[in-house]
């Protein structure tokens, strides 16, 4: 046994963890995969199954579920716009109707 | 007049049915691939495991990685997760910096920004131990199992572990059992980890 450890830097500790809990994934048995499905009332025999979320199908509702690819494409394009998130600038360097406004510096008052 | 519709097929199948059609992967592999990609995606934004998972396989398919002989295509796809996951990682902390300290002149709504360390490694610190709690705090009920985490942490090997416990090699294996049980339960899940 060793007597000395070198300390590890916190990022290759979780990644032992992970590659050690990866490993575990791997190894599992067709049993152990289906008895976990079971414990989660996921039914593997149904293409639509929760357990196939995010493999054969998306794991969360996608636009093209419901609107064809055009639509759903401008449907996410207008959604960015109303996300909060900065618009791309305009191409023709117009600046914004706000940005646009004068400024007015408040000059100190004389008396 | 009855008309031909034609004979054209536009549904874009994801790599992962591509796998199951062409009989590369069975749905348990699947399933275990699955898992794997949420392990090695902890810490990454909610739901880029799939992005990962689908990469992975989409490189695999399409040549640029290329699996060895020998090597079983779950171990393999699952190496080339780990090596994605180091891309995301930096993708996603990148986006976020970048978000971070951006102005929305458009909007006069203010929003509360995190400030992060600019110095990669302090925060990649940080992280890494925040998900190696969340991983313990999965494992909080099972003192042998959090015990075996703490070992495989400090890079012990088995019968390092093993001794250093005095564990029977039934309770190391039946402990793993159930670190493995729930390893896949939680895989399976779509849940953020």
């Amino acid at each position: 046994m060793r007597t000395k450890l070198k300390r590890a830097s916190p990022e290759t500790t979780l990644l032992r963890v992970l590659d050690a809990l990866v490993q575990e994934a791997i190894e599992a048995s067709e049993a152990e995969v289906g008895e976990a499905a079971m414990d989660l009332r996921m039914d593997l025999n149904s293409r639509e199954s929760a357990a196939f979320a995010g493999l054969t199908h998306f794991a969360r509702p996608q636009l093209s579920d419901f609107f064809d690819v055009e639509i759903s494409r401008s449907l996410r394009a207008s959604a960015k716009r109303i996300d909060g998130k900065p618009l791309a600038a305009p191409k023709d360097g117009r600046r914004s109707k706000r940005l646009r406004m004068p400024i007015q510096r408040k000059l100190p008052d004389d008396s | 007049m009855h008309q031909r519709q034609p004979l054209v097929d536009k549904r874009v199948l994801r790599p992962a049915q591509t796998a199951l059609a062409l009989e590369a992967l069975s749905k348990i592999d699947l399933l275990r691939l699955k898992t794997v990609a949420r392990i090695y995606a902890r810490g990454l934004p909610e739901g880029l495991w799939e992005d990962m998972l689908q990469e992975a396989l989409t490189r695999v398919f399409a040549g640029s990685r290329r699996r060895p002989e020998g090597v079983p295509v779950v171990a393999f796809v699952a190496g080339v997760l780990r090596s994605l996951r180091g891309h995301y990682w930096r993708r996603a902390r990148k986006e976020l910096r970048d978000d971070q300290f951006q102005i929305d002149h458009e909007s006069d709504e203010t929003f509360e920004r995190d400030l992060i360390d600019p110095t990669p490694r302090a925060e990649r610190a940080l992280a890494a131990r925040q998900q190696l709690a969340l991983i313990k705090v999965l494992f909080s009920d099972d003192p042998v199992a959090l015990t075996i985490i703490e070992g495989l942490a400090d890079g012990l090997a088995a019968e390092e572990i093993r001794a250093s416990m005095r564990l029977s090699k039934t309770d190391y294996d039946s402990a793993r059992r159930r670190m493995r049980r729930r390893v896949l339960r939680e895989g399976l899940t779509c849940e953020q980890n």
